[in-house]
């Protein structure tokens, strides 16, 4: 190992650096790779293939027989090396040459496409992203073969240095928008970034704030369909997600399942929704109000069913329910933490045992019960992870503002949330928007989900360049009764 | 000239409409029946509906003058009559903006110790609504017009009233134009407060993109408000008999001891807790204009004034004590509202009129 190249021993202090001398009658040839990086049936094939066969051929005769697309002939040490990080096998003629060629031989060791398990679907396409960039840009261009579908290739973090891609078409994707987005990756200083989910952080508008300002999913489709409507697509190497803004707070609530029922279906499906997310987030801080101060307010007919089932509990209903509130914040903890098998098991155990015990133990009142289970029941409801566990702890300050002011209580707390919400943005969009700015064009595709002869405009508040999606008349042509 | 705020500043000219309507709407509908109905008893109605036509001509008269000089107040004080009669005169409108805060801060505490918390200390709540409203005027003024917007909800407090028709008495209503044109008019000016609330226009005039188209959706905003009003006033007459409204503070609140739901029994704490809807908009449109002026009279940032004018309206608020200091109060306000609209707002108009009748023959 006396002879290699003077740069290449610092790398081999690594011990899956491979560097050697190729024996030849000529000029030493040196080959460098990182043998956990490359597919060794490449490098066998390809490249030692030829060279065995014939030991003297020149370097551009060897540059020439190898039969891989990606190689290149590099010139700077820093190129080299980035390369060898990438799984690329370095070849060079002579210890101190002026050229050095590198040919990709990275190993596509990885996933192969399953089916969705986040955002389960019935109808919908049974595939989802991987680890692989490439892989997840196949997935989204095959649903896009357009030719002004774009990808822009960029790098974050100093030490991961991930390869992120931002996908958009071009003349329609608003060009505000996209370089707001490539601006905020661009800017991005952090050394280790390993998911996108981190990324996704880092480029969001407002970093203090439980609500989500971008939305990552795992479903080619849905991503497509974010594309081809002026959205912008981030993807990441390593990262079975994409990523798409601008987006507005009705979006954390539909499924892309929606669009491929049946429209009546679809939409009901859709208000179920969300109003299950009113329910979720109301409910327990209404108990609390009505038992705590307005216990008048209550009609005859229903408050003894309500007074008769937590007449044996010793605690005030705000610490009852903030008990119950918090073992269900345990059940599902502790759920996601374990293998699936064992979580049904904690579920039921939980669920079954730990609520019917807590019922006759008179720790906790039968409706409560209900009313906390069906509501933790109804934030999951929500498709989006990151908006289910907003849903969910923004339960709490609702709680707490019940507690100490009754309806009123919770009347400010709603303003303020209210108040919070106006002033997000989404890579500078409204997050309130098509409310609040209120665009009457852009009603169509919000609780509702529309008949497709309804969706002949692209969403006015992406600002696409290319408005119109369909002609209108062409959409809506109507025949004459036996025509 | 032209002093336009930036375009992601400004908000779209229907916008006027919550703006304006949730301007207008204050708590103070709670107990606007109970003067007008003194001299006007029964045929209250018809006041309601010429004190709205008043408002029209008003807001007519607010829009000729922020056309012609396309600016706000603010600015139209100082071009009109210099520097220092100016500031003056934008000082009296500053000091108004935060008494008419405080007054309706101080509205909303006191109904709700008498209809929810009779212990709660008045410093506490007005805290927590003063810090909320802080956030909501720190975000900026569209975030302040979104709140308008949202707070459009309350109408369906206003809805929620027609379930008190089976227990109207129509024969209250009658005979018709029983009393006098100058009673109705005296009614007329008792009803005016209620109403105040377009003069916001004068200072929002430059956050509105194409100013000029949003002059119908004012007019719009002011007929709803009458017709809520009228609303109001009609389902007291035909709920109460006149005896028994004399008696009534909040005759509106105790309308809601009609409503009956199947399972929510006393609507009223429904009704009480959601005249939050009703007073915040006003606040901080109130707090944000009166900063506003200060932060273009002596060049210092909003951002500063703000916590000042919050303070001062909390000590206020603090100071007011009982329901004799909120009716002095109120009267007061009412007074200065009333001469406002009815006297300043014309001497304006013409001596605009006369500025530019002069112009024109120079």
């Amino acid at each position: 190992m006396t002879s290699v190249p003077r740069k290449w021993k610092e790398l081999s202090e690594s011990s899956d650096f491979v560097c050697y001398e190729h024996p030849t009658n000529n000029e030493p040839i040196f080959i460098g790779y990182f043998h956990s990086l490359i597919e060794p049936k490449v490098l066998h094939d390809h490249i030692l293939g030829p060279l065995s066969n014939d030991s003297n051929l020149s370097f551009d005769d060897l540059y020439r027989s190898i039969p891989v697309g990606e190689k290149e002939i590099a010139f700077d040490w820093d190129t080299i090396q980035n390369k060898l990080l990438r799984g690329y096998v370095a070849i060079q003629y002579g210890l101190q040459p002026d050229q050095c060629m590198v040919v990709n031989a990275v190993a596509s060791k990885g996933r192969s496409i399953s089916a969705p398990e986040i955002e389960f679907t019935v109808e919908g396409p049974k595939e989802a992203f991987v680890e692989s960039l490439d892989m997840n840009l196949n997935l989204i261009r095959k649903r896009v073969p357009f030719p002004e579908l774009r990808v822009k290739e960029l790098e974050v973090g100093e030490l991961s240095k991930a390869r992120v891609a931002v996908c958009y078409i071009k003349g329609l994707t608003n060009e505000q928008y996209l370089n707001t987005c490539i601006q905020r990756i661009a800017d991005v200083q952090f050394d280790q970034i390993t998911n996108i989910t981190i990324l996704q952080q880092m480029i969001e508008d407002n970093s203090n704030t439980i609500f989500p300002l971008t939305i990552g999913t795992e479903r080619p489709d849905y991503a497509a369909w974010a594309v081809s409507s002026g959205q912008i697509c981030v993807l990441m190497d390593g990262s079975p997600i994409a990523v798409f803004a601008p987006v507005n707070l009705g979006y954390f609530f539909i499924t892309f399942e929606d669009y491929y029922l049946p429209w009546i279906v679809g939409s009901i499906l859709r208000i179920i929704r969300m109003s299950s997310v009113l329910f979720s987030v109301f409910a327990s801080p209404l108990y609390i109000a009505v038992m705590t101060y307005h216990g008048q307010g209550i009609s005859n007919v229903f408050l003894p069913t309500i007074v008769s089932s937590r007449i044996n509990v010793p605690f005030p209903p705000f610490v009852e329910v903030l008990i119950l509130e918090l073992v269900i914040e345990l059940l599902r903890e502790a759920g996601a933490r374990l293998p699936t098998k064992i979580g049904q098991t904690i579920g039921i155990v939980g669920g079954i045992v730990l609520g019917t015990a807590a019922v006759e133990a008179a720790l906790t009142s039968n409706f409560l019960l209900i009313i906390v289970a069906l509501s933790a029941l109804a934030s999951f409801t929500t498709p989006i992870f990151r908006m289910s566990a907003t849903i969910r702890l923004l339960r709490f300050p609702f709680i707490f503002s019940a507690q100490l002011g009754g309806l009123l209580g919770i009347f400010i707390c709603t303003i303020a949330i209210c108040a919070h919400l106006l002033r997000l943005t989404s890579l500078g969009m409204p997050y309130l928007v098509p409310y609040y700015p209120f665009r009457a064009s852009d009603a169509y595709d919000t609780v509702i989900r529309p008949s497709y002869s309804k969706f002949h405009h692209r969403l006015s508040y992406f600002r696409s360049q290319r408005p119109v999606r369909v002609d209108k008349k062409q959409l809506n042509r109507k025949k004459d009764i036996d025509e | 000239m032209k002093a336009m705020e930036q375009a992601r500043f400004t908000v779209s000219p229907y916008l006027v409409f919550p703006l304006v309507h949730s301007m207008q709407f204050g708590s103070e509908y709670l107990n606007m029946s109970i003067k007008p109905i003194q001299l006007a008893g029964h045929d209250t109605w018809i006041s309601v509906i010429l004190c709205g036509l008043c408002f029209h001509v008003v807001i007519w008269m607010v829009y000729r003058i922020l056309n012609r000089n396309e600016t706000d107040l603010i600015q139209i004080h100082r071009r009109f009559f210099g520097k220092w009669a100016g500031g003056g005169l934008n000082f009296i409108f500053i000091v108004y903006f935060l008494l008419h805060a405080s007054l309706l801060l101080r509205l909303f505490i006191e109904i709700v110790q008498v209809w929810l918390f009779p212990d709660l200390a008045t410093w506490l709540l007005a805290s927590v609504l003063l810090l909320l409203v802080y956030y909501i005027v720190a975000g900026g003024f569209r975030v302040i017009v979104g709140i308008c917007l949202f707070s459009l909800l309350r109408h369906l407090l206003i809805a929620a009233m027609l379930f008190t028709a089976g227990y109207f008495h129509f024969n209250n209503l009658s005979p018709v134009m029983d009393h006098s044109l100058n009673e109705l008019l005296m009614a007329v000016k008792e009803l005016a407060f209620p109403y105040v609330g377009v003069e916001i226009l004068f200072f929002v005039y430059t956050f509105i993109k194409t100013p000029e188209k949003s002059e119908k959706w004012a007019h719009l905003a002011n007929f709803v408000t009458t017709v809520s009003y009228l609303i109001v006033v009609l389902f007291s007459l035909l709920l109460f008999k006149f005896e028994q409204l004399s008696t009534q503070i909040w005759p509106q609140l105790t309308k809601y001891k009609f409503v009956r739901f199947p399972f929510i029994d006393r609507f009223e704490f429904v009704g009480a807790s959601a005249q939050i809807f009703f007073v915040i908009p006003i606040i901080c449109l109130c707090i944000w204009a009166s900063s506003r002026a200060v932060k273009i009279m002596f060049a210092v940032k909003q951002r500063t004034v703000l916590p000042i004018f919050l303070i001062l309206v909390f000590v206020a608020v603090s100071l007011i004590a009982g329901r004799n200091h909120i009716e002095a109060f109120q009267d007061l306000l009412s007074q200065i509202g009333f001469y406002m609209i009815f006297a300043y707002i014309p001497f304006v108009f013409l001596v605009d009129m006369v500025r530019v009748k002069a112009g024109r023959t120079v």
